[in-house]
């Protein structure tokens, strides 16, 4: 299959971004972050399109996750910055733990996170999540199974 | 216990998550190609950043219009996974302020916990790289097992072994309950001592000479009960030896 074309990658980005910036957004637990990251990641496929065989939704994750990730760090640069994104960030923080499933996240790493949305929200599968986090296969799985059981303390059946 | 299995509540609440206002988000390239995109993506950014950004409802204060440093690509670490080459999402981390670079795993992230912590007039900057949750950081107080300090002094004219010994290891021996072994070196160029203490407060420092400076990087090793997964001495020595000063 040849590379999407830039109209169609357009439609894909106009489909996608709900969920993957839902899925960024509990990754990185930043709304800054995650859209600028996004948004990177979609001019960064139109300048570089993924090979034929890229699961597209899982690309696009995994490069807006790199950029978030960058975005971290740039958002730490500056003193004045900082302080309004710690305040975005407990915004965020206290909208997801409000929620049930915001808070068992909350008690993850950022690795752990990335995974459990990947495979709960993305659907994506454990080969892909391998790939995505530059990982092996079995190690997706073992950090699978630690975040279950991690969110299993916090008391839910998971 | 989860009204619905972990999977149906966990979507039904992200997909719960608001939306950026659609101007914020959908491309408009339809007659300007990539130039015309990158322009709009890039205005919309600058105004991400100097505008209103609005969370369940809630305004919240303009951004002030902070510089930006420039954006950096993670060096690759390819590996080979079934004939396939995989490419790692390592994060560099580049300190502009006191010109080093670390890369990072991509399961590292700095630290937002570093208040409280002490300080003192010499320290100009300190950084923490954890592999920890929000909330497993605040299991921890000063003393944080497993996490990666990064530190800035002015140097005031004190040598490297001065500062080790300021700073809890000294070559004279036993220190605390543990003992820590200095040695001399030079570390991209710059002389540096690295200090080894062993348990109960087992972990290393490194104090690199910067000049009017001092750049130390430090770790504490703990137990398994206290250790993030994935995170290792020997994750956070590849990091120490990802060091580069600029």
């Amino acid at each position: 299959m040849p590379p999407p074309t830039r109209e169609q990658w357009e439609r894909l980005y106009r489909e996608e971004f709900p969920r993957i910036y839902r899925a960024l957004i509990m990754v990185l637990r930043d709304r800054e972050r995650a859209l600028d990251a996004l948004q990177d990641a979609f001019t960064e496929g139109l300048r570089r399109p993924p090979r034929d065989d890229e699961n597209l939704t899982g690309w696009l994750f995994r490069v807006a996750l790199r950029g978030g990730r960058r975005g971290l760090r740039r958002a730490a640069s500056g003193a004045a910055r900082a302080i309004v994104g710690s305040h975005m960030r407990d915004e965020l923080a206290e909208a997801l733990d409000r929620a049930e499933v915001g808070r068992l996240m909350g008690m993850l790493t950022a690795r752990q996170r990335a995974m459990v949305i990947a495979e709960y929200y993305l659907d994506l599968d454990q080969e892909e999540i391998a790939r995505i986090l530059g990982v092996q296969r079995g190690t997706v799985a073992a950090t699978l199974a630690q975040a279950r059981a991690r969110m299993r303390t916090g008391g839910q059946d998971v | 216990m989860f009204e619905g299995s972990f999977r149906q509540v966990l979507r039904r609440e992200v997909d719960a998550i608001p939306l950026p206002a659609e101007d914020e988000w959908v491309p408009r390239v339809a007659s300007g190609g990539f130039g015309a995109f990158a322009l709009v993506a890039g205005a919309t950014a600058v105004a991400l950043l100097l505008g209103v950004v609005t969370l369940s409802g809630a305004r919240i204060p303009q951004s002030p219009a902070a510089e930006e440093p420039a954006r950096v690509t993670p060096p690759a670490r390819p590996t080979v996974i079934d004939g396939r080459k995989i490419s790692p999402v390592p994060n560099l981390y580049r300190d502009l302020q006191f010109n080093y670079n670390l890369v990072l795993p991509a399961w590292f992230h700095e630290s937002q916990a570093v208040a409280g912590l002490p300080s003192e007039p010499t320290l100009l900057e300190r950084k923490i790289f954890t592999a920890r949750s929000d909330a497993d950081e605040a299991r921890f107080g000063q003393f944080r097992p497993w996490d990666l300090f990064v530190e800035v002094y002015r140097r005031e004219g004190r040598s490297l072994e001065e500062w080790a010994g300021a700073l809890g290891c000294d070559r004279s021996g036993p220190v605390g309950a543990g003992t820590c072994a200095l040695t001399s070196t030079r570390i991209r160029g710059a002389t540096a001592v690295i200090g080894t203490r062993t348990a109960p407060l087992a972990g290393k420092i490194y104090i690199i000479d910067r000049g009017d400076q001092v750049l130390v990087l430090l770790y504490r090793i703990g137990d398994e009960s206290n250790r993030p997964p994935d995170v290792t001495e020997a994750t956070l020595e590849e990091i120490i030896r990802s060091l580069g000063l600029v």
